[in-house]
């Protein structure tokens, strides 16, 4: 009888003014897909150095996963001299280990590709940064033992595919990122037990990677030889290098899977649409992905002139760094730009070429506001 | 009633079947009507197949958030066949027709919707079930209820969605209202509480 009232009244459209109406709290999240959860956090929850769990973005790719903690354990196997089935009580035994890190969806900016691509249709807030707590997945690999053979690890998610013919989500990283000391399997986000939408009760943190690789509801690790040949290593998650024209479909040959993040900077202060009176800081987190930031260049006067942001220095690999730069801007409507540039020369593109996956955006960051005195 | 209505649309997959509301004739950004619109009867008829065979996967509102050409919406409509989606081979041409029609390149997108912090937490919120349910004989009940449709080990079969270890089995309630009411394609399946109760603890205690 529900169901039926909410179809006749209007359906969707009805239905989401009373989902903004119930949304009366600051920043809720914007809702690209509400089942299963594709959640964007609101420019205004990512002024802080660490996003607030419940205002973090959440990708889904069939739901969470149903896991009890007392039936649960860790699989740690393939190439491995003694292979593991760990409970979470035996986890917890292992050193743990902290790191602040960026997650960011390689989606994230889809919607501001032109043509559009098919997908959650995210803008800029796919994207947040946790401090978080777990094992070093080394310290995982070394106890199993990897075989001389192995060179990837097949990260295994706990999503259950809703049809047979669903693929299942895994992800293949490389040994070397599997044993950076910065790689974790975390069961804490900021201090508090990882919510259930952010993998509960375990998943990977792959610092400088795109969130791909960041595999939540974590049942299996397997040391194999190769890439996974799932649909989510070998078709999806895959950029075409060299690049092509937009709207132009790349050779299969040429794609490749994604690894680490692009150096991008996200001006969060002041919020995109703010009205200011008087002075302000413009202000945001640059990051690249594996690599540093070494300078950031903000713009207020569309793109002509350029001037350097003060620039934290780096917290660590795949961290974000803050920015910040007064400004004392005339009344009126202003626009404002942001670009940065990592250690080793890349610098943030006006426009990221196209491609059919609207992976990877990185454009200049740009917030449009009005200042009243 | 509001509260009821509101509790509904976020709380997952009950809350998220809907209808796709037509837009009588296509809105375009230029304001002009599409060449070749298709007939109202074409369009519900169209929309109908949506609506019955996506939402068992995901809510509509990842649809009705694409603009992509009518070359595009094939070839999704072919990838998620692909995946399992059931749609009759004699449906996929009026459902690409209206998917282009709706949802093509022209028209201005749509604003997303809002989940506070507390709609989410609620969306997830972990329904304890009752207490006592024999898995044993809720595995009975499943062959006979469930299993033609969902398929014999509960991984999904043709036409129904896999069961086990899935996000439904978190929220009890919601459970215990789709089996009663029914949903899109699935029709109401009578069973009393003892039955319910243990077709939902074989279902949280499978894997596989």
């Amino acid at each position: 009888m529900i169901i039926a009232g909410l179809v006749g009244a209007g359906g969707w459209l009805a239905a989401s003014r009373v989902a903004r109406l119930r949304a009366a709290e600051p920043d809720p999240l914007v809702a690209r897909v509400t089942r299963p959860h594709d959640l964007e956090t609101a420019l205004g929850a990512l002024d802080e150095e660490f996003t607030p769990n419940d205002r973090f973005f959440v990708r889904s790719h069939f739901g969470p996963a149903v896991i009890e903690e007392r039936h649960f354990r860790l699989e740690i196997a393939g190439l491995v001299r003694k292979p593991l089935a760990l409970s979470m009580a035996e986890l917890r035994t292992l050193p743990k280990v902290t790191v602040p890190a960026v997650l960011q969806c390689s989606g994230n900016g889809r919607g501001l590709y032109r043509p559009r691509v098919p997908g959650a249709q995210w803008e800029r807030g796919a994207v947040g940064q946790a401090a978080w707590s777990g094992v070093r997945l080394g310290d995982l690999l070394r106890h199993a033992g990897i075989k001389p053979e192995g060179k990837f690890v097949r990260l295994l998610g706990g999503e259950r595919p809703p049809m047979p013919k669903t693929p299942v989500f895994a992800r293949s990283i490389t040994i070397e990122k599997a044993l950076h000391p910065a790689t974790l399997i975390a069961y804490e986000m900021n201090g508090a037990p990882l919510p259930l939408l952010h993998g509960a009760p375990l998943r990977a943190v792959v610092p400088g990677w795109v969130g791909d690789d960041w595999v939540k509801w974590l049942r299996s690790i397997r040391v194999e030889s190769a890439e996974d040949a799932g649909f989510y290593m070998k078709t999806g998650y895959r950029v075409p290098d060299p690049p092509v024209k937009p709207g132009e479909t790349p050779k299969p040959e040429s794609m490749r899977a994604m690894t680490s993040m692009v150096v991008k900077a996200i001006i969060t202060r002041p919020v995109a649409g703010a009205r200011l009176a008087g002075g302000a800081v413009i202000g945001g987190f640059a990051f690249a992905g594996e690599r540093a930031v070494r300078a950031v260049e903000v713009s207020t006067d569309g793109g002509r002139t350029w001037r350097a942001a003060a620039v934290a220095p780096s917290k660590g690999i795949g961290s974000w760094q803050r920015f910040e730069l007064p400004w004392k801007p005339a009344p009126g409507r202003h626009r404002l730009l942001a670009r940065a540039t990592d250690e080793s020369g890349v610098t943030q593109p006006e426009r990221p070429a196209w491609n059919p996956g609207g992976y990877l955006w990185n454009g200049w960051d740009d917030v449009s506001c009005e200042v009243t005195s | 009633m509001r509260a009821l209505v509101v509790g509904v649309l976020v709380v997952g997959t009950v809350a998220c079947d809907r209808s796709v509301s037509p837009t009588a004739t296509a809105a375009r950004a230029d304001g002009a009507v599409p060449a070749a619109a298709l007939s109202a009867e074409a369009r519900a008829r169209g929309l109908g197949t949506v609506e019955q065979n996506c939402q068992m996967c995901h809510s509509l509102d990842l649809v009705q958030s694409q603009r992509l050409a009518r070359a595009a919406w094939e070839k999704e409509l072919k990838k998620m066949i692909g995946w399992g989606a059931p749609v009759p081979p004699e449906e996929v041409a009026g459902a690409v027709d209206v998917l282009a029609e709706q949802f093509g390149v022209d028209a201005p997108p749509p604003a997303p919707s809002s989940m506070s912090a507390a709609d989410v937490a609620a969306s997830v919120a972990f329904d304890e079930p009752p207490p006592g349910g024999d898995a044993k004989h809720g595995a009975a009940v499943y062959q006979m209820a469930c299993a033609s449709c969902h398929g014999a080990d509960g991984a999904g079969g043709p036409i129904g969605p896999a069961l086990i270890e899935r996000p439904i089995l978190h929220r009890a309630r919601d459970f215990d209202a789709v089996v009663r009411n029914g949903r899109l394609r699935m029709p109401a399946v009578p069973l009393d509480s003892a039955a319910m109760r243990d077709l939902f603890a074989f279902l949280r205690a499978a894997h596989g």
